[in-house]
């Protein structure tokens, strides 16, 4: 009884609280607006970043690598096609370097896959540089586009919500128990029978999806792209560190995150733009040094009642 | 009895080193087979072979009648061949609970939700860890760990069972309980070959026994009759002469 009513009481206060999200950009000023854009599109960004690498540990920097394909996807076929085909082309374009990756590199462990994911993010940015520079034009591309803030907002917080929907649904199916399995002994895991391999890369390639999609709605907020903003590598490190920041064994955890880190990127970048590289790497180095399981790590020992 | 396992001219080079050298046996539902041999003998390698971790370079395995030669071990051990691991392995991360639903959500019957929670708690009553179901492997007793192994073989409702030195370690009491344990396998059906060394342990628990040296099986009959012929207690002085 007590439980149904606080379940539903549970229910009550996630649509208030989405509601609340929703109404956001009627609520706040440019600047606000500009803060919660950012803040949606690294929660994103670190939660689909942690669906895959939290249990798995396989630590990705390749996060701008699919973050930048579907901003190039936004920029190129903006103009010539509906909006809802180009993120279907942003996703798919994704997904196919993501079973491509999955394929390749699902096999290494630890630290080669983190080369890796890092190589292959420059290998394409220089690919794309190489191939516009082919062309006349300048090297960046403008993106035209009539949507507001608002919807660019709107739209990162639906994928902020199907990205959550999407780790709920995981984290209730025997894959999320897969993933847990193969991140912690992934022979013993085969042995149970688990098909590892295909399991990794469905992951793999359902996490990046959500990366490809968050960079062709930022493109839209950016109006401007070449390669260098496109695939810059700091995103990669932001992300893993948000995520590392806030815990990745829980689902929430990214989120937890995000929000100081963005706020604490926000007030750098206004008083030292050129210290927020440096700033990630500090905040980085803390978390593995002082709360190796995040934020979400301390709530756990603050909520379990001491044995 | 139908033969579960049937294996013949099983052989697996290391370089140079014959590991397992034509190999020949047959395991029969129900039937407790153990695997003796000197350190190095290719006992371990038999067992990997059979579960897939390694390819032979030549020989046959039927299970059930069918050949499982190049079949990836998550593929075999969903047809029904499972085992455990000399030294034991486990999931740091998981639940006794949860660790064992993993094998009962992607073995033969792909269990999931009550049905599944239900046998996973019933499966680690019956190998003695009812009452850690909630435990970490980090907080579990050595021998704990090799219970929480063997549920999570048995969650894959195998038809053959590949326990690799598993009793080593058990003191008397808890020895008495493992043997118990296996013997009530063998009375449900299921077909287990185990690698073992004491003797006293393979007498008391297998119907049959192979002796393997060097990658060759030397003898193979009863535990009683085969522990005594002149090559086994060689093959098993020998390596106590070199120790
Ligand atoms: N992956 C491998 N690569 C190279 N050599 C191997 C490999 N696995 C086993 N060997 C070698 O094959 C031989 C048989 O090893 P195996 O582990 O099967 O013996 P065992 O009978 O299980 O011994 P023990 O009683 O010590 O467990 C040994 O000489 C070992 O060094
Ligand atoms: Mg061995």
């Amino acid at each position: 009884m007590i439980r149904r009513a606080i379940r539903r009481l549970l229910v009550v206060a996630v649509v208030g609280v989405i509601a609340a999200l929703a109404w956001v950009p009627m609520m706040v000023g440019d600047y606000g607006l500009s803060f919660a854009i950012n803040i949606a599109s690294y929660t994103v960004l670190a939660t689909a970043w942690s669906l895959f690498s939290g249990p798995t540990r396989y630590v990705s920097l390749a996060t701008v690598a699919f973050f930048g394909i579907g901003a190039y996807s936004s920029a190129i076929f903006i103009e010539l096609l509906p909006w809802p085909v180009v993120l279907l082309i942003a996703a798919g374009a994704g997904m196919l370097v993501a079973v491509i990756v999955g394929l390749a590199t699902l096999r290494l462990t630890g630290v080669h896959f983190v080369l890796f994911s890092f190589g292959l993010a420059e290998l394409i940015r220089q690919l794309v540089t190489w191939f516009e520079a082919k062309g006349t034009r300048p090297p960046g591309r403008y993106v035209f586009t009539d949507m507001t803030a608002a919807h660019i907002y709107w739209q990162l917080l639906a994928l902020a919500l199907l990205v959550f929907g999407v780790g709920i649904l995981i984290g209730r199916s025997r894959f999320g128990l897969a993933l847990q399995a193969i991140g912690d002994d992934e022979t013993a895991a085969r042995h149970s029978g688990i098909y590892a391999t295909r399991i990794k890369i469905v992951l793999f390639v359902l996490s990046t999806v959500f990366m490809s999609l968050t960079g062709a709605v930022m493109a839209l907020r950016w109006t401007y792209v070449d390669p260098t903003i496109a695939f810059n590598p700091v995103i990669s490190f932001t992300v893993l560190t948000m995520a590392l920041l806030g815990g990745t064994h829980r689902l929430y955890g990214p989120l937890l995150g995000v929000v100081p880190l963005a706020l604490l990127l926000e007030y750098l970048v206004a008083r030292f733009p050129n210290y927020f590289s440096i700033a990630v790497g500090v905040v980085f180095l803390l978390i593995l040094y002082a709360m190796p399981r995040g934020i979400a790590g301390l709530v756990d020992r603050l909520v379990r009642k001491p044995a | 009895m139908s033969a579960v396992l049937e294996v013949d001219g099983l052989t697996r080079r290391f370089g140079g080193l014959v590991a397992v050298d034509g190999l020949g046996f047959s395991v029969a539902s129900g039937e407790i087979v153990g695997l003796v041999g000197p350190n190095g003998a290719g006992k371990s390698t038999v067992l990997n072979v059979l579960s897939g971790v390694v390819r032979p370079d030549a020989g046959s395995i039927a299970f059930l009648g069918k050949s499982i030669i190049g079949r990836a071990p998550d593929r075999i051990a969903r047809l029904g061949v499972a085992r455990t691991f000399q030294p034991a392995r486990s999931f740091a991360s998981l639940t006794c609970h949860d660790s064992v639903l993993t094998s009962l959500a992607f073995g033969r019957k792909r269990l999931w939700g009550r049905v599944a929670r239900d046998e996973a708690d019933r499966l680690l009553d019956r190998v003695g860890l009812g009452r850690a179901l909630d435990s970490l492997p980090g907080q579990l007793a050595y021998i704990d760990h090799k219970r929480l192994e063997l549920a999570r073989a048995l969650a894959l409702q195998p038809e053959l069972l590949l326990l690799d030195e598993w009793l080593a370690g058990f003191n008397p009491a808890e020895l008495e309980g493992g043997i118990g344990l296996i013997r009530s396998l063998g009375e449900q059906g299921i077909a287990v070959l185990l690698v073992e060394h004491v003797l006293e342990t393979i007498q008391a628990l297998c119907h049959r026994c192979l002796v393997m040296n060097t990658g060759r099986l030397i003898a193979s009959g009863l535990p009683a009759e085969v522990l005594a012929e002149p090559e086994v207690v060689r093959a098993y002085l020998g390596e106590e002469g070199d120790a």
